[in-house]
């Protein structure tokens, strides 16, 4: 394959790493000042010596750079554990302060006025507990057992209490028959 | 191109094991290619600490980021690509390399004349070198001394054929300008082309 100038110019790169110059190459460079003055300049580049790092570098190196790499993830999960830990915390304390404290949220509560509240009678006096069972004033309570013809009159039928009625003359007014 | 297709299956074998848990695997891959970064670090930033500094900095944020690499190209070639980044970052924070770099490194202690002036030739070019825009230098060390194909330096630069193609050569121009009248320069002075 014959090579241009372009060619040529564009693959000296790979000419010099190869160190393979084709006698069609070579004549190229001969004649062509362009391609042999780049030529030149590159193999001069080529030919800068590398420095050895020297103390070591090469062989202690993947060492290094695998030391570096574990602490810096310990590093990482070190900050994390702490962190999270505080998280945990914060968290178990807020759910035991909820825990213990009774829901007062008074924006939105209602208290109803009519809910039976349960009341202490621990805190009433002995003169306070008497007067819970004496009955108010003008109220009269009437036991069953305390008047015979009680019990009897609520053993009695529909008719019965009717004919009742009717003996005892109680008028339509007064709740009595038709 | 077979070789080429089995360091890729072993590359992405290390990075499935590293990412299994096995952090071994970080190893063996710097093993195999800590001396081409370290070799990249220091044709970009032209000193031989930050080159140190570098390729343990380009590995580092290799192996954080490597969930990122997703097997499309070359490991090697994702590798560069932050190699580059990382020098071209430092160099901006640092400020550009100046005509003062340090030419006494160890490893370079022959004496005889004709190493001297090799070196002194090779010391102007890399001078040069740095003098150049970003991406032109790039293109240049990536193609000229690392020996990348234009696909494998268009991967890493993450751009195109095209493109590569253009920062090359305009690289190549500034160079020859600069070098045309060093003993770099074949006879030829002026403007290159």
């Amino acid at each position: 394959m014959k090579l241009n100038h372009e060619d040529i110019r564009e693959k000296l790169p790979d000419f010099i790493k190869s160190g393979l110059i084709p006698d069609e190459v070579k004549a190229h460079l001969d004649i062509c000042k362009e391609c042999g003055h780049e030529f030149s300049i590159l193999k001069a580049l080529t030919e800068v010596p590398l420095p050895e790092p020297g103390g070591m570098f090469f062989e202690t190196l993947p060492q290094k750079v695998r030391a570096s790499l574990k602490e810096e993830k310990k590093g990482i999960l070190s900050r994390l554990v702490p962190a999270f830990a505080l998280i945990a915390l914060v968290v178990l304390a807020g759910y035991i302060y909820q825990m213990r404290t009774p829901v007062l949220d008074e924006g939105f509560s209602f208290i109803d006025p009519l809910a039976p509240v349960a009341f202490d009678l621990n805190s009433l006096s002995e003169e306070d507990l008497t007067l819970i069972d004496e009955p108010l004033e003008g109220e009269e309570i009437y036991l069953a057992d305390e008047i015979p013809f009680l019990s009897e009159l609520a053993y009695l039928s529909s008719d019965e209490m009717e004919d009742l009625y009717e003996e005892l003359g109680i008028e339509k007014e007064n709740g009595g028959v038709l | 191109m077979g070789e080429e297709k089995t360091r890729f299956r072993e590359d992405l074998k290390l990075v499935e094991r590293y990412l299994a848990g096995d952090e071994f695997a970080i190893e063996e891959l710097v093993m195999k290619y800590q001396k081409k970064v370290y070799a990249l670090a220091f044709r970009m930033t032209g000193d031989v600490e930050d080159s140190k500094d570098m390729t343990q900095k380009t590995f580092l944020q290799a192996f954080k980021g490597i969930k990122s690499f997703r097997g499309k190209s070359a490991f090697y070639t994702w590798l560069y690509r932050i190699a580059v980044n990382t020098c071209l970052n430092h160099l901006n924070k640092k400020g550009r390399v100046t005509d003062e770099l340090d030419e006494t490194y160890p490893g370079n202690q022959e004496s005889a004349l004709s190493t001297i002036i090799k070196d002194e030739k090779g010391s102007l070019v890399k001078k040069s070198l740095v003098k150049l825009p970003d991406r032109q230098r790039t293109s240049i060390t990536l193609r000229a001394y690392e020996g990348l194909s234009l696909k494998e330096t268009s991967d890493v630069m993450n751009c195109s054929e095209g493109a590569v193609k253009a920062h090359y050569h305009n690289g190549m121009k500034k160079l020859r300008e600069i070098l045309s009248d060093s003993s770099v320069s074949p006879g030829r002075k002026g403007k290159g082309i």
